[in-house]
């Protein structure tokens, strides 16, 4: 036959040392009478943190979450207390039903994630994270020790996890982390400053499952672009004009491609019916294809 | 109790007061988020679904649908107080507190967060060169950066609004004051980094002084070297004739000095200063203290 074993019942006079941190044990304590004080010990110093009363318990974590106490317990008068140990809280868990055990497991568990939370990035996903504070920061070259701190403060990602990242997307060849002599410290350096621009529109991409436009382009319509840069038209056209202009560029392209630069965006129709190129897309367009093969290797 | 597949056990924002054990099937917790819905648990047989809910009863944060036909058993507060009353009351204690420590964790937890996405907000605030900005997108652009739900991006650009740093006209935020917001954040992210106060946020002795000087200048100030000013000796006695009644002398001002706010020209005997950084600098220091008392309604 199961037999119930009881917690144990104390009764302390003030000043007795309930509980000391130094030597741990798993224990559940209630208070019955009296008062019991928890003290931060630091050295020779005692750190008042709180009283325990009539009903209050203490070591819930250090019985079910095996978490132990961190501080010193010391009756502040003559008090009464019960203590639950591993083997009475089994014993007691023995007469009730499963489902009660499992909650008991559940709502500790549960708990214990929630206060783990505060120590986790909020941050879905890290690298997305990062390029969107990156892109922020619109400069060729950054301190990395700010940028390790500021983006802690912004998304609590520790400096380690963060330099991974940057590491990361350093072996990529997207920027470089640099030390201009010893004495200096490193800063992050952004080859083509447009990278940071791209990489957002590739995660954006990728998140919203839609296809990263660059992509999309052909050899014939980068081809087009890329001599387009090198012969650029900065004042709004007409349809015509413009198709007429690329054509002359790259005698391949069509209706079909003018109409697909439109549609993702390259070359806009302003209010007046005319035609401009949107330069910072084309470019980061290009960008985006010079670093494709990095790019399709990311996995987010 | 028996559900089919696709038949939902509840829905989000639905009131529980039960503990559902799964015994046979399987389950799927889902949320909406950003218009996406986001799956946040699955339930194998033995599972408990909506623990939280049973001594108290809530409203469910999360829907539950099942995914194959599934059986489940239901457990009310009545069940528990039921088990409880034949076991030791230390037991039944140890139940409440569990109860308690969990509700009061969420608490914490949502606060904390709340609090943490602040500096998120000012940055993309600060950052983002529209001055007209979707909110949309900015809720989604909060969420890439820092998590940030929905609901807080919701709150925080209303706490924005109410510091006036924006407005918000229907789906969108008109940015008012980035150059404050972009002060604020940089006042946070220093004494975050620094472990010390910014050199933008003032004692009330110096942000007394630069609302005097501001006032005198709408009376009496005048221009100095694309600077306003004012006479020393004027805003002195003005200063002591104040409701301030303080009494001013050169070192009086030497901490503002220090600062690069306020400045003394020794030969004409004259203050002066960017009166439109002492303004934002006065503006910062009346939002700055109220950032610290902030909390999720």
């Amino acid at each position: 036959m199961k037999k119930r074993i009881p917690p144990v019942q104390k009764c302390v006079q003030a000043g007795f040392v309930v509980y000391s941190p130094e030597t741990p044990i798993k224990q559940l304590l209630i208070v019955e009478e009296g008062c019991l004080g928890a003290f931060q010990c630091e050295s020779r110093s005692h750190k008042a943190v709180f009283e325990l009363r009539k009903g209050d318990m203490i070591g819930v974590a250090s019985l079910l979450e095996k978490e132990a106490i961190p501080w010193k317990i010391i009756a502040l008068e003559e008090s009464k207390y019960c203590v639950v140990n591993e083997e009475s809280m089994e014993s007691q868990l023995s007469f009730v039903p499963v489902w009660l055990v499992a909650l008991i497991k559940s709502l500790s568990m549960r708990t214990r994630e929630l206060k783990s939370l505060k120590k986790k990035t909020p941050a879905p996903h890290l690298l997305h994270s990062l390029t969107l504070y990156l892109f922020h920061q619109k400069q060729e070259a950054l301190e990395l020790d700010r940028v390790l701190k500021e983006f802690s403060f912004l998304t609590r990602a520790t400096a380690t996890v963060t330099l991974q990242a940057l590491r990361y997307l350093e072996n990529k060849g997207f920027l470089k982390l640099k030390k201009q002599s010893e004495s200096q410290s490193t800063h992050i350096v952004f080859p083509e400053p447009l990278i940071t621009a791209v990489l957002l529109d590739f995660w954006d991409a990728k998140q919203s499952k839609n296809q990263f436009f660059p992509f999309q382009l052909s050899d014939t319509e980068l081809s087009c672009l890329e001599s387009f840069l090198k012969s650029p038209v900065d004042f709004p056209m007409e349809s015509a004009g413009y198709l007429q202009w690329l054509q002359d560029l790259t005698p391949s392209i069509s209706v079909k491609e003018w109409i697909h630069f439109q549609s993702l965006g390259l070359f806009f129709q302003k209010e007046d019916g005319t035609f401009q190129a949107d330069f910072y897309k084309i470019e980061k367009a290009l960008l985006a294809i010079r670093h494709a093969p990095s790019l399709r290797k990311i996995i987010l | 109790m028996k559900l089919n597949k696709g038949e939902y056990l509840f829905k989000e924002g639905d009131f529980n007061n039960r503990l559902y054990v799964l015994q046979k099937g399987l389950l799927k917790a889902h949320r909406l988020e950003f218009g996406k819905t986001r799956e946040v648990e699955t339930y194998l047989p033995g599972s408990l679904i909506a623990e939280e809910t049973l001594l108290e009863g809530k409203r469910l944060l999360y829907s539950v649908q099942a995914s194959v036909d599934s059986e489940l058993y239901a457990l009310d507060s009545k069940n528990l107080q039921k088990v409880l009353a034949k076991e030791p009351k230390w037991f039944s204690s140890l139940i409440r507190f569990l109860f308690n420590r969990y509700d009061e964790t969420i608490i914490v937890t949502e606060q904390y967060e709340f609090i943490r996405a602040l500096p998120a907000v000012l940055y993309l605030l600060a950052n983002l060169e529209e001055e007209l900005v979707d909110i949309k997108q900015f809720s989604q652009k909060l969420y890439t950066l820092n998590g940030v739900s929905l609901e807080n991006t919701q709150e925080l650009l209303s706490l924005m609004e109410s510091f006036g740093l924006i407005q918000i006209k229907e789906s969108v935020i008109l940015k008012k004051k980035t150059k404050l917001i972009a002060m604020l954040y940089e006042a946070l992210l220093f004494r975050a980094i620094h472990k010390d106060i910014s050199k933008h946020i003032l004692s009330i002795t110096e942000q007394l002084l630069l609302q005097l000087f501001v006032e005198l200048c709408k009376k009496e100030g005048f221009c100095f070297n694309e600077y306003t000013a004012l006479h020393l000796k004027s805003f002195a006695e003005k200063a002591k004739e104040s409701s301030l009644g303080i009494s001013i002398r050169i070192n009086s001002i030497s901490p503002l000095e220090q600062k690069q706010i306020l400045f003394y020209e020794s030969e004409q005997d004259v203050i002066y200063g960017d009166i439109d950084y002492i303004l934002l600098l006065l503006e910062l220091n009346s939002i700055y203290p109220q950032l610290d008392k902030i909390k999720k309604l």
